[in-house]
């Protein structure tokens, strides 16, 4: 009789063999004062978008940047965790965003502006293209999440390739709504992890959400409810004392382990 | 997220290029209250531009009060650790390093070779340009930890740089 922790590791060792190549998960996230992923405490989050329309018609054919805002927004919201982006188009509306200081985040809580700016925070954006300030509060719960786009810089928004010196809005939206949640950015974690991501450090031809950058959302809001300290605590609800569900528990709560 | 600069790049837009020790880091707040971390350098070898004895560098992002503000494209330094910098826009802009965190480099003592070599932000080493791109070979935990570049021969390069700048650095202050 082969002991079945032996069992355990022997099926888990198989089933990440048989995993195709370049599976592996490396995505990060931003740490709070617990060790814990920063994450939003309810499982809803307004995006407020400013940007509004170019003077034409976009690479994509799409008409407005709101409209990518949107699109980028329903990519994240399909990638199946308890985490929900809702977009407010406020066109003519004011950013109300003050830049964190003296003790606060900045704005109002929960109210995440999308807008140009010339300037980011206390100074120029220099080779930034976007931020997102993501400020937390002492518990790790995300506050507010305003994302700045550098309004010195061209935009248009595309699929594929990266077209220098055109900066592909969707893509930069993507990215930067996987900060509004927590992710970080994997090929800087420690150590750097070598995945394709939309959520890597530069722009790149990655165009589109990516396996690890799905796994990242669902790792962090996952069970179908709000978290509620970051992705370090409870196990995975209905994990069974039979190996064949134990396994992928295994290795889901490895992969945590390792990412957070 | 951040324009991708190359090797001609960073040298070119850096205001001042230096090698140095971190030997300072605080958390404080600027004239407007906002959040800040400054990073002072020391034993400082300057490659281009001017720089005092100590160099301060100002990066956006901190904690104030019980809140915690995060940029995610700011790097992170350790006191005690060398590293290359290329400086531009300290005190003005939000990352005071060409290309955020492209413009840091670490140096690393090799016991192989007996001599400093050169990492990036990241910790990859740096094994070697190619035209205008430094080549840098992905750390991975399971494979041994190539030859990285000597900090000489990293010298070497910013000095050729300097003196026989490559054609086209591109274009506007983002770009």
């Amino acid at each position: 009789m082969i002991p079945i922790n032996a069992r355990i590791r022997a099926a888990t060792l198989l089933l990440v063999l048989l995993q195709p190549a370049g599976a592996a998960y490396g995505f990060a996230c931003f740490h709070g004062p617990n060790g814990a992923c920063v994450h939003w405490s309810q499982g809803s989050v307004t995006l407020r978008t400013l940007l509004g329309n170019p003077t034409g018609e976009l690479m994509n054919g799409t008409l407005s940047w709101d409209t990518n805002v949107l699109n980028a927004a329903d990519e994240w919201n399909s990638a199946g965790a308890a985490f929900q982006y809702t977009v407010v188009q406020d066109d003519n509306g004011s950013p109300n965003f003050t830049c964190p200081g003296s003790g606060q985040c900045g704005g109002a809580p929960g109210d995440n502006p999308i807008f140009f700016s010339s300037t980011a925070c206390s100074g120029g954006f220099g080779d930034i293209v976007a931020v997102t300030v993501t400020c937390w509060d002492d518990t790790g719960a995300i506050v507010d999440a305003p994302v700045l786009f550098n309004s010195t810089v061209p935009w248009n928004a595309y699929d594929g390739a990266l077209q220098p010196p055109l900066n592909d809005i969707h893509r930069v939206l993507l990215h930067e709504f996987g900060h509004v949640f927590g992710l970080a950015h994997p090929d800087q974690a420690t150590p750097p992890q070598i995945v394709v991501a939309i959520m890597n450090s530069h722009e790149s031809d990655t165009y589109q959400l990516q396996p690890d950058d799905i796994s990242g959302i669902q790792t962090i809001y996952r069970n179908n409810a709000a978290p509620t300290t970051g992705c370090q605590i409870d196990a995975p609800n209905g994990a069974r004392a039979t190996w064949l569900l134990v396994v992928p528990a295994v290795i889901a709560l490895r992969r945590r382990a390792r990412a957070c | 997220m951040v324009v991708q600069r190359d090797f001609p790049e960073l040298v070119a837009r850096a205001e001042q290029i230096a090698i140095g020790t971190v030997t300072d880091i605080r958390s404080g707040e600027d004239a407007s209250g906002a959040p800040m971390t400054f990073v002072t350098f020391s034993g400082l070898t300057v490659l281009k531009g001017q720089v005092d004895a100590t160099l301060t560098l100002r990066f956006y992002g901190g904690t104030t009060g019980k809140y915690t503000v995060q940029v995610s494209d700011m790097p992170t330094f350790t006191t005690g650790e060398r590293d290359v910098l290329f400086v531009a826009g300290n005190n003005r802009d939000v990352c005071p390093l060409v290309g955020a965190w492209q413009g840091r480099f670490h140096v690393r003592f090799d016991p192989g070779s007996a001599t400093e070599v050169v990492d990036d932000n990241d910790a990859n080493p740096i094994t070697q340009l190619s035209g205008r791109e430094l080549i840098r070979t992905p750390l991975q935990a399971d494979t041994t930890r190539p030859t990285a570049m000597t900090l000489d021969a990293f010298r070497q390069l910013i000095a050729n740089e300097l003196s026989h700048p490559q054609a086209g650095i591109g274009q506007g202050s983002g770009q």
